[in-house]
């Protein structure tokens, strides 16, 4: 049993449950699927579908906590985890032509916008509303997008970002560089 | 400095990941491009936005749903193995079936017929002997008799000769014969 969590790190908490704790695999669902129901929704854009692939995440997770070995951070792996899912699910979705890109229209009904009641009111009258920043996101090409999403929203170090995307440190920096210039582009022609 | 050149290090001038020369000659270089200037800006106003994006929360009832797939996935993995041996139980049987038939018959076949080992001589034990027909122990003399009754030639485990062939064979015979007769 897991009395004080806090005290565990992630990768303790991981050998605990390869050792049989489901406590500890509780412990770490509770403290990344916000986490990475953020990190999927910028892939998606919905946060149904985002949710069902974190719970995809964390039923790998569940089923192949075997296959953790100490040489990466708990929290690379369960990213790249993540990411891998996501990628997978834009595929599907590619296929199946659910949605393209001719038809994605950028309508608010195909873009899941989060509640705005909780956002803080310097962001509402940033001179970039919220669902323009979004979509100027989901309109970047996947690399850009995951890196921006990695390091600007998710707040990982290049480090982090690196081991997850699986490039150096120089490419991720320059492609969270190029990914923020593109995305200035696309919201300046956006406000136009 | 130039524009295209500042573009490249805005992250970096921003993260305030550059040395302090180069930070000195882009701050020369936005004294003087009022459109670089415009872009850091709005650059800092993106980041900010990305920063202060709302965070989006797993429904209420997320853990009760993640258990109901663990659980759903556990007994769909029942199910396969279920599914495996009713799928290969007819041929799995047949087979074990076949297996102790043949130990059966095998069992049954030893106890009717337990004398009837095959006699192993080696070649070379044969050559001595009958070179030496005075040292001939009662085995072996048993051996030679047999061979002349029905000629039989079985390999021996520890025989490292060649293979016993039609002419060595017809050898032996003819040595048999000649140390009959000397007898």
């Amino acid at each position: 049993m897991i009395n004080n969590n806090k005290k565990y790190s992630d990768e303790e908490l991981i050998f605990q449950f390869q050792k049989g704790n489901e406590h500890a695999y509780l412990e770490l669902v509770n403290r990344y699927k916000d986490r990475l129901l953020n990190f999927i929704f910028g892939y998606v854009h919905s946060k149904e579908s985002a949710e069902d692939i974190v719970q995809d995440t964390f039923l790998k997770l569940y089923t192949s906590a075997d296959m953790y070995r100490e040489i990466a951070k708990f929290s690379t792996w369960i990213f790249t985890i993540a990411a891998n899912l996501a990628k997978t699910e834009l595929r599907k979705r590619k296929r199946r032509k659910i949605f393209s890109i001719t038809d994605m229209g950028f309508d608010d009904k195909d873009y899941e916008i989060p509640s705005e009641s909780n956002v803080p009111e310097n962001s509402i009258n940033s001179k970039y509303q919220m669902k323009y920043i979004l979509k100027a996101i989901y309109k970047l090409d996947e690399p850009f997008k995951t890196a921006l999403i990695l390091r600007d929203i998710q707040e990982l170090s290049y480090e982090e970002v690196s081991n997850i995307v699986d490039i150096s440190i120089g490419t991720v920096k320059s492609r969270i560089n190029r990914g923020r210039l593109k995305l200035q582009k696309i919201l300046k022609n956006e406000n136009k | 400095m130039n524009c295209y050149r500042f573009e490249t290090l805005i992250s970096d001038y921003l993260g305030n990941n550059i040395s302090h020369s180069m930070k000195s000659e882009m701050e020369k270089h936005l004294g003087e491009c009022p459109n670089c200037r415009a872009k850091l800006e709005d650059m800092k106003q993106i980041l900010h936005s990305l920063h202060k994006l709302p965070k989006l929360q797993t429904s209420a009832n997320f853990n009760e749903k993640l258990m109901e797939k663990i659980e759903h996935h556990k007994s769909k993995k029942k199910f396969i193995f279920k599914q495996f041996v009713y799928k290969y139980s007819q041929p799995l049987s047949t087979a074990a079936a076949v297996i102790i038939l043949l130990f059966g018959v095998y069992y049954i076949y030893n106890s009717i017929f337990p004398n009837m080992p095959n006699q192993k001589i080696s070649t070379s034990e044969i050559q001595n002997n009958i070179l030496n027909p005075t040292q001939l122990s009662q085995p072996a003399n048993n051996s030679i008799n047999n061979l002349q009754k029905k000629p039989q030639y079985v390999k021996a485990e520890n025989d490292d000769s060649s293979e016993t062939n039609i002419d060595q064979r017809n050898n032996f015979e003819n040595k048999i014969k000649m140390v009959n007769k000397e007898k």
